[in-house]
């Protein structure tokens, strides 16, 4: 059988009818999406609102991880200078010279004052002054440098020992 | 909107985040601090010191003048009582001017503290009214000196005296405390920032497994704040009711150990997590 017979056959092929009819019953049964102007247009806004939510998503996820929300515990992340060492050991250092302070001996610096020409108000300043200027330095050392000048001036009297011989 | 779309959006999302995390060089993972942490140089310290008033003293030689005079032959006894009232008077109205100027000193060392809060400027107003006060007695007492004689003098210099070892000298050592108390408050404002974020880590770290050590650790640094910011409360109490200066420096010294050891058991917490944390 020639090619040319053979696709003379093929157009003689019909369908089943039965089959047809069926396929076509299925095929009208089917329910078909309109596409109207109104339908593309909240597309559209969907689309939009899709795009937004994950522009806003993204934000949070950047304020969470750069730690904006530090007020609020529970989205607050964990701080890593709660384990660094060097921050506390700054702090701790901070109050140890508070404590070196206010263990320096108000009455013993005016009694070193005494000796002195510098006013009482001037030295209980003045070692505020020198330690805080000499943060390693210890109290008892700071004192010592101010007893130390003050014998340079052992002929000076203070205010209170000065109005002490005047009194007499 | 299905359920793949909404995973499609929270992985764009995901995915803008760690890009602009990447190109930003992730700032949530560097140490920060926490809080304004004083530092342990100078700055932590009001260095505002006043100035000191320059060779304002009296000298021995100065008050030995006195017996020269009362000792001077060539004087007749009415000479002699006037050089020597004369002398008196100078005498104690340099003592009173370098006086003046301690109150001078004290008021700008006054002035140094840090005061942000309505009771530390009430304090401070408090104090400078008390110096203001210090000065008008002195004030007061070199202008009696005018019609003095040398007993009148003498009065007046004793009547100083007393008033300096009474009541000017507390005064002093209250600015004193002031000053210092006013400098902690920045290191409580710090200790609170710190004592809050240690508080979120451990309880973010006791979320995912529990630990005694780590609690343990850190309710005593959390009872030990406490007591230091009683101690605190109790020493600004105390400036505000003028109490005397000795038992509000003992309240400070308080406030200040007890802070000390919350950083103590910061330092023990602190060593805790960061064995708990992945190398």
């Amino acid at each position: 059988m020639k090619l040319s017979q053979i696709f003379a056959q093929f157009r003689r092929i019909d369908p089943d009818p039965q089959y047809s009819e069926k396929s076509k019953r299925v095929i009208l049964a089917h329910p078909r999406e309109t596409v109207s102007v109104r339908g593309a247009g909240i597309m559209v806004f969907l689309r939009a609102l899709e795009t937004g939510a994950a522009l806003v998503l993204a934000g949070f996820f950047l304020l969470l991880a750069t730690g904006s929300f530090s007020r609020n515990k529970y989205l607050a992340p964990v701080r890593y200078s709660v384990i660094d060492p060097t921050g506390l050991q700054a702090e701790a250092q901070a109050i140890d010279i508070q404590i070196r302070l206010a263990n320096l001996d108000y009455s013993e610096a005016t009694s070193t004052a005494a000796q002195s020409t510098t006013p009482v108000a001037g030295t209980a300043a003045h070692l505020f002054s020198l330690a805080a200027k000499d943060a390693s330095s210890t109290a008892s050392s700071t004192a010592t440098g101010i007893a130390a000048s003050s014998t340079a001036s052992s002929t000076s009297l203070s205010v209170n020992d000065a109005l002490q011989a005047l009194s007499q | 909107m299905d359920r793949a779309r909404l995973i499609g959006i929270a992985g764009m999302a995901a995915g803008i985040a760690c890009a602009a995390l990447f190109v930003s060089g992730i700032p949530a993972v560097h140490a920060d601090t926490a809080g304004a942490v004083p530092t342990a140089n100078a700055d932590t310290v009001s260095t505002t010191t006043p100035a000191v008033v320059p060779g304002c003293g009296i000298s021995k030689d100065d008050i030995a003048k006195i017996a020269a005079v009362q000792n001077d032959p060539t004087l007749t006894p009415s000479e002699e009582v006037v050089a020597e009232l004369a002398l008196r008077k100078q005498l104690i109205g340099q003592v009173v001017a370098c006086a003046q100027n301690e109150i001078a000193s004290l008021r700008t060392f006054l002035g140094s503290a840090a005061t942000s809060t309505s009771a530390e400027t009430q304090i401070e107003r408090q104090l400078q009214g008390r110096l203001d006060d210090a000065s008008n007695f002195y004030t007061i007492e070199l202008g009696k000196l005018g019609t003095a004689g040398i007993a009148g003098t003498k009065a007046v210099a004793s009547d100083v005296l007393a008033w300096r070892e009474g009541t000017y000298a507390p005064l002093a050592a209250q600015v004193n405390d002031f000053v210092l108390w006013s400098g902690n408050q920045e290191l409580f404002a710090t200790a609170e920032s710190r004592m809050t974020q240690t508080q979120q880590a451990v309880s973010f770290l006791e979320s995912a497994s529990s630990n005694a050590d780590l609690q343990n650790a850190f309710n005593a640094a959390y009872a030990s704040f406490e007591s230091a910011k009683n101690a605190n409360a109790a020493a600004q109490n105390a400036l505000q009711q003028s109490l005397p200066p000795d038992q509000t420096l003992v309240l400070i010294k308080q406030s200040l150990d007890s802070l000390q050891s919350t950083y103590q058991q910061f330092f023990s917490v602190s060593g805790i997590i960061q064995k708990l944390l992945p190398q």
